[in-house]
């Protein structure tokens, strides 16, 4: 894959609409296969190899910065970070507490805002999308998982799964299969009316990662998603994770300080250091 | 996202924290109470007077009285020595003495005499658009006579289409018509001219009855009201003594502790009164009439239900039809000259009652209409209840502010909430409805729940405020004095619902600007 030499466009052509809605199995199908064919077509034929580029990056970041704090408090969390990712692609960030790692994570989901530079995810760059958009992008194209699972207390496991789907406008029939299926598919589905505090941590990552996938997002962004749990149910959770991303072509990026995560589960490891990448 | 599905969200969120939204909830429950009590008696009020007053057309009718015209301060006339002002003072100050002086010479030198209600005066009335009809008012103490019998007797007119007196007739019917020749009789004036029996009652009816008028009108007993003696229940022994006093009075000038000058004011004035007298004190009206019907007395509860309906006097002995009456009376003398008791007009419409009083002001008599009485009781209302529904709209706007205090607690406690909806895709704009909704929620249920509860208060205490109206009024209360027209329903919750709404507006935006990523790190 071409991805050494960054460019300096988004790409206008490429088109990552998994979460636009819930039926784009057969695109991601097709994004799944795109870097094989365009790896035997590329450098063969130059149009193919504009095709190619147009095609193979999904996400595109450049330059990217990111500061907090004012004047003499100032703290560079992101200096200039570069770097393309492939559709179906599996990105490892890996680096020490406080390398910035989460910060990336937290930009590339749309959370947060860069200080400066570009961070194109599909056409859009996420740098220029206003609020409204930025939830959109969170709601449709990417699903985060957390370390801390980030469920909501009040609700069921059935209710936090459905969240994503209560904010896309989906019908409530609709709505509550879709989160069966998704339990169902995470081996929880006789769990569905349990609160999260009737749940182990591995279960409630497990409607976490339900969660995160319900609306078929292109991107899964994974912040540390063992972070609390034993080595068991780590390896539980993270086969679950690759097994999902690996059948639908979806995109993964994940934070973690575990090397040996790293490289069980990613195809590219992204080294930071102070903000910064390292080869 | 679905306004369902936010409805559900919002509400579930309630659910979540049941005593907090309980306690809240019963502030917008008492303010709102406060508020439905405060329209629901003011309309009720307003319905209940309409209603009394309304009864007999009594809103289109005018009453006129003989008045004293108001003396001016036109200083033409007025001797420049009288309008001297003494002393230091402002122009302004001097102009305003002078007038006072005007005003007060003229009321010592003119004889100030009421504008009478003639027959003039009434064609005049009868002239002015809108005015459908007009009646006068005559009480006239005459005599009796039936069967050789006779007694003295208090005379009244009454129209025909009178609705309480068919109630009270004990034989033979209401006369026909305004001028018929048939008139109504007390059973116990009857019986004092020796009808007893049952038999001789039923009898009397159409057979003929005379009635004799006089036009002496003035009483020797007013002698007493000068004097401040008792004068309610004075004898005939004692009215007979009055008279002969007042008949020797002028004689008695002389004898009398005076100067010569207040005997000569004393002697031109009693001399120019009964130069008149003499001349028609011996003038009677006398006619005859048939027996149409026979009525008795108004019961306690009868008098108290027309009391301040209709201006019926409940003691007459004698009820003649209003036109025949007038009639008989415009014999005398001295109703050619003084006019009648009072005149009564009807208006077409309550909306020209205002424009036919603006007619009546010039003519410098004296007015009374039950509209400008409604209006002006209703004012009243009005002022009582603005005052209330203020202090009800401060206790709903306490409540707000308590919703406002909870609700930002409540983001508080909910920023990591935020923050997973947020990561999740929720927008700035559901964040900030689902919190918007919440106080809805909380205004609509406590306004609803406040509505219930006033109505529940209306049950007992509408007995109560009917009792009070009833003293008050002296008239029976008919109507229920709390009333929940569809507006008060709608407009309360809706209210206690825009309240707590704005209330919940600063938290909910407090909300919507949540930063996601410091909510999901918020613990």
């Amino acid at each position: 894959m071409d991805i050494a030499n960054p460019s300096l466009t988004c790409n206008k052509k490429k088109r990552v609409v998994a979460g636009d809605d819930l039926e784009n199995d057969r695109l991601q199908i097709t994004w799944d296969k795109i870097p094989i064919l365009s790896e035997l077509l590329a450098g063969k034929i130059g149009i193919l190899s504009r095709v190619h580029r147009s095609v193979c990056v999904l996400i595109e970041v450049e330059n990217l910065s990111k500061t907090f704090g004012k004047a003499a408090t100032i703290i560079a969390a992101l200096r200039g970070v570069s770097f393309q990712v492939a559709p179906g692609e599996r990105i490892a960030l890996l680096g020490k507490s406080g390398s910035g790692k989460s910060t990336l994570l937290h930009l590339l989901g749309g959370l947060d805002r860069p200080s400066s530079g570009r961070i194109c995810v599909g056409e859009r760059n996420l740098a220029e999308m206003d609020s409204r958009e930025l939830a959109r992008h969170r709601l449709a194209t990417v699903g985060m998982i957390f370390q801390s699972f980030h469920l909501v207390p009040s609700r069921n496991a059935l209710e936090n799964v459905e969240l994503p789907m209560l904010f896309a406008g989906i019908v409530p029939r609709q709505r509550k299969e879709a989160a069966r299926q998704a339990l169902a598919a995470v081996g929880l589905a006789e769990r569905w009316n349990h609160r999260p505090a009737e749940l182990s941590g591995g279960e409630r990552q497990r409607v976490a990662i339900a969660r995160a996938l319900v609306n078929h997002p292109a991107v899964l962004l994974a912040d540390e998603p063992t972070g609390n749990l034993d080595s068991f149910t780590s390896a539980e959770i993270m086969t679950m994770i690759d097994d999902h991303v690996k059948k639908h072509g979806t995109t993964l990026i994940i934070v973690t300080h575990d090397e040996e995560i790293a490289r069980t589960h990613a195809n590219r490891i992204l080294r930071l250091q102070d903000g910064q990448l390292k080869n | 996202m679905r306004f369902r599905d936010l409805i559900g969200l919002s509400f579930s969120a309630l659910r979540q924290q049941k005593t907090r939204t309980a306690l809240t909830m019963l502030g917008v429950l008492l303010g709102s109470c406060m508020l439905a009590v405060s329209l629901s008696i003011g309309v009720g009020v307003k319905n209940a007077v309409r209603h009394m007053i309304r009864k007999n057309n009594e809103l289109r009718s005018i009453h006129i009285y003989a008045a004293y015209k108001e003396p001016t301060d036109d200083e033409v006339g007025v001797p420049p020595v009288e309008l001297e002002v003494k002393g230091e003072m402002s122009e302004e100050k001097r102009m305003r003495i002078r007038k006072a002086l005007a005003k007060r010479w003229r009321e010592m030198h003119s004889r100030n005499t009421p504008v009478p209600l003639t027959r003039t005066l009434i064609d005049q009335l009868s002239q002015i658009p809108h005015v459908e009809s007009v009646e006068v008012s005559l009480w006239e103490n005459g005599r009796a006579m039936v069967r050789g019998q006779s007694a003295y007797a208090n005379i009244q007119a009454s129209r025909s289409d009178n609705t309480a007196l068919p109630r009270r007739m004990v034989a033979g019917t209401m006369f026909a018509s305004d001028d018929s020749r048939g008139i109504l009789i007390h059973e116990f004036l009857l019986y004092e001219l020796g009808v007893r029996s049952d038999a001789e009652v039923q009898a009397i009816i159409g057979k003929p009855i005379r009635l004799e008028i006089s036009n002496s009108g003035q009483s020797p007993a007013m002698l007493l009201a000068l004097l401040h003696a008792k004068a309610e229940t004075i004898s005939l022994e004692e009215q007979q003594a009055l008279e002969k006093v007042a008949r020797q009075l002028p004689a008695a000038i002389d004898r009398l502790d005076l100067t010569e000058a207040e005997k000569q004011t004393l002697r031109r004035l009693l001399k120019n009164n009964s130069s008149t007298l003499a001349k028609s004190e011996n003038v009677t009206s006398v006619e005859e009439f048939t027996v149409a019907g026979v009525f008795r007395h108004m019961d306690r509860k009868e008098v108290e239900d027309e009391r301040i309906l209709d201006f019926f006097y409940p003691y007459a002995e004698v009820i003649v039809p209003m036109r025949t009456a007038q009639e008989f009376a415009d014999r005398l003398p001295r109703r050619q000259e003084h006019g009648y008791d009072g005149i009564t007009l009807m208006v077409d419409k309550e909306e020209n009652v205002e424009y036919v009083t603006d007619q009546i002001e010039p003519m410098g008599v004296a007015f009374h209409s039950p509209l400008s009485f409604l209006k002006h009781v209703l004012r009243e209302v009005k002022m009582i209840q603005y005052f209330t529904v203020l202090l009800s709209g401060v206790a709903l706007l306490v409540a707000g502010l308590g919703i406002t205090n909870t609700m930002v607690t409540s983001v508080l406690e909910r920023t990591q909430e935020i923050g997973i909806m947020k990561a999740v895709g929720a927008r700035d704009r559901h964040i900030m409805s689902l919190f918007l909704l919440e106080g809805a929620w909380i205004g609509l249920l406590g306004g609803l729940l406040g509505l219930l509860a006033a109505w529940l208060i209306s049950i007992p205490a509408d007995g109560l405020a009917r009792r009070l109206m009833e003293q008050q009024s002296g008239g029976k209360v008919e109507v229920p004095m709390f009333l929940f027209p569809y507006w008060l329903i709608t407009l309360v919750p809706l209210f206690a619902m825009l309240i707590t709404v704005v209330a919940a507006a600063y938290p909910a935006r407090r909300a919507a600007r949540v930063d996601p990523i410091q909510a999901l790190r918020h613990e």
